[in-house]
């Protein structure tokens, strides 16, 4: 019975990939996408997650090969109501940080267009943090099996209750994108020890622009926010700090207030180039995150990728690298006795953090049909530590066990998905 | 001998094909006040980067059925893109709320009437059925 169901299920994707969208008569439009995918690692000692402040488990120390880390599916339901007024709304299904597989809702907006080439977007959307924000869990349109780990775990904020206005002019050969947002959102997720936690961020504040000039688009982009991250980690180690305080020692006040992610002033800029002539593409992101709480690090990462497309075959290389900017050890406060306490605390505090990573990719995208992409990739993953420091060795990877988290790692990842639009 | 003789045919054959593929044009309402367009502005009206003529006049584009002939030899020469890299780019327009595909007919000669009648429309079919309601702005 499991078979048929499993045939049935396989069979109803192949039918509707065929179809261009679902028209569902008055002004109503239905479109999915999605992907099914496995990923095997070397490394049985902690787990390569796509995202790790979002994703508890993925291949690795759970087990071989994995499912979870790039299985997804979305579905969108347009609803236009005139030339100038229309909804939609995209409920996405993945691995969430409580494991759970519960559909999200990622867009649900009202969009009206103010002026012939101004539209405004109110509800929740995804702000357009990076170059491929909009489109993130969107496989099928990117060239990779996902988008490079290390930069797009820098600003995990996939959506927002809020507005944006999409300004789109054009001065000569030039195509202009102004896209100013403002919002707040909640969302679950991971904090050290893989433990559950809420992150609010208020206040976000941000831009993107873009230029696009023939074959040829630049991209920029800043957003800053208000962070709250609820955790018991974090909860605990403040109070514990404040109580050391409460004895007089000065640093340990200090070191409370820094450690403390409430309400703390985050920021992420990005620049970006994408040059795709058809034949050839490279597109390239680079950002840097500051924040002023060490629950919370600053953060350098980048990544570069090329591809050449033979017809229906296109081979790509990326490299990419996150660079944790922030201390990952204290050992500041002096104070006899009760300044090691200080220190161990806060050195696991700063430790919670993503740790360094970089990525060499080789793949191979394979368009044999229309609406369906078959995609190969080989992943070699390397972390390493910062001055040899114990505990600082555990990249972007989940549970990651002692021995993995004390020294550099060498990891090489096979991956196979499938993507489908529709 | 027989290889030169292949050879020939092989470009002859080429040159068929190419020549074959220049059979459509681009075209808007003779009551149009747009007289020519170059290729990239055309790509961009196809592509939803611009809902403009030149002129700042409204421009709607309008589409003959994926798979057609039409269809591919126009995005062929003029967006330069493939059916899989034409799938990725609507759907990174229509999955972020940016844009959606342009209306779609089923042939030239339902492209041809409905410019005919509507001046903001912008449309591509065989050279063999223009008629004097509308006029080529662009021959690839």
């Amino acid at each position: 019975m499991k078979i048929n169901h499993a045939n049935f299920f396989v069979f109803s994707i192949l039918v509707s990939v065929n179809a261009q969208a679902i028209d569902l008569g008055y002004g109503f439009t239905l479109k999915g996408f999605g992907t099914g995918g496995l990923v095997n690692s070397s490394n049985d000692n902690a787990d390569f997650v796509a995202n790790s402040v979002l994703q508890p488990n993925g291949a690795g120390t759970s087990g071989n090969p994995s499912l979870v880390v790039d299985t997804k599916i979305g579905l969108q339901l347009d609803y236009k109501v005139n030339d100038r007024l229309s909804f939609a709304a995209q409920g996405l299904s993945k691995q969430q940080y409580n494991k759970s597989f519960v559909p999200v809702l990622e867009w649900a907006y009202a969009k009206f267009k103010l002026m012939p080439e101004l539209d405004i977007r109110v509800g929740r959307i995804r702000p357009a943090i990076y170059m491929l924000s909009d489109y993130l869990d969107v496989n099928y349109v990117n060239p990779w099996v996902r988008p490079p780990t290390e930069f797009y775990s820098s600003a995990p904020i996939s959506h927002m209750e809020g507005v944006d206005f999409l300004w789109r002019p054009t001065t000569g050969d030039i195509s202009w994108l102004v896209q100013p947002y403002y919002g707040v959102t909640e969302l679950g997720l991971l904090t050290p020890q893989g433990v559950a936690g809420q992150l609010n961020a208020d206040h976000i504040l941000g831009i993107n622009l873009s230029a696009s000039y023939s074959d040829f688009t630049l991209r920029f982009g800043y957003a800053q926010t208000e962070l709250t991250i609820h955790s018991d980690k974090f909860s605990q180690a403040t109070a514990l700090l404040n109580g050391i305080c409460n004895y007089g020692d000065q640093t340990a006040c200090y070191q409370a207030s820094a450690a403390s992610p409430l309400g703390k002033h985050a920021d992420f800029l990005s620049v970006g180039a994408n040059w795709d002539n058809g034949d050839y593409f490279v597109l390239g992101e680079y950002g840097k995150r500051t924040t002023k709480t060490y629950a919370v690090a600053d953060v350098t990462s980048w990544y570069l990728s090329s591809g050449a497309r033979f017809k229906k075959i296109t081979p790509y290389i990326t490299y990419s690298a996150f660079h944790n900017d922030s201390p990952v050890a204290y050992g500041g406060d002096t104070t006899p006795g009760l300044g090691n306490i200080v220190n161990q605390i806060t050195t696991a505090v700063m430790q919670g953090n993503s740790m360094d990573q970089n990525t060499l990719s080789l793949g191979v995208r394979y368009d044999f049909m229309p609406n369906l992409a078959l995609k190969g990739q080989w992943d070699h993953v390397q972390t390493s530590t910062k001055s040899g420091i114990p505990g600082s060795g555990s990249g972007l990877f989940a549970i990651p066990q002692p021995d993995f988290a004390n020294g550099g790692n060498q990891v090489d990842l096979f991956s196979v998905t499938l993507d489908f639009v529709f | 001998m027989k290889q030169i003789k292949a050879f020939f045919l092989a470009v002859t054959l080429l040159f068929t094909s190419y020549s074959a593929q220049a059979e459509i044009v681009v075209v808007v309402s003779a009551q149009s006040t747009v007289e020519h367009l170059d290729k990239n502005k055309i790509a961009a009206i196809f592509l939803g980067k611009t809902d403009t003529f030149p002129n700042g006049i409204q421009s709607v584009p309008i589409e003959q059925a994926e798979g057609t002939k039409a269809y591919e030899e126009f995005h062929h020469l003029v967006t330069e893109k493939s059916m899989s890299q034409l799938n990725a780019y609507w759907s990174k327009m229509v999955f972020s709320g940016k844009g959606h595909p342009s209306k779609e007919v089923s042939n030239g000669a339902e492209v041809l009437k409905l410019i005919a009648a509507n001046p903001s429309m912008i449309g591509y079919l065989e050279k063999s059925l223009v008629d004097d309601k509308i006029k080529v702005v662009f021959a690839p």
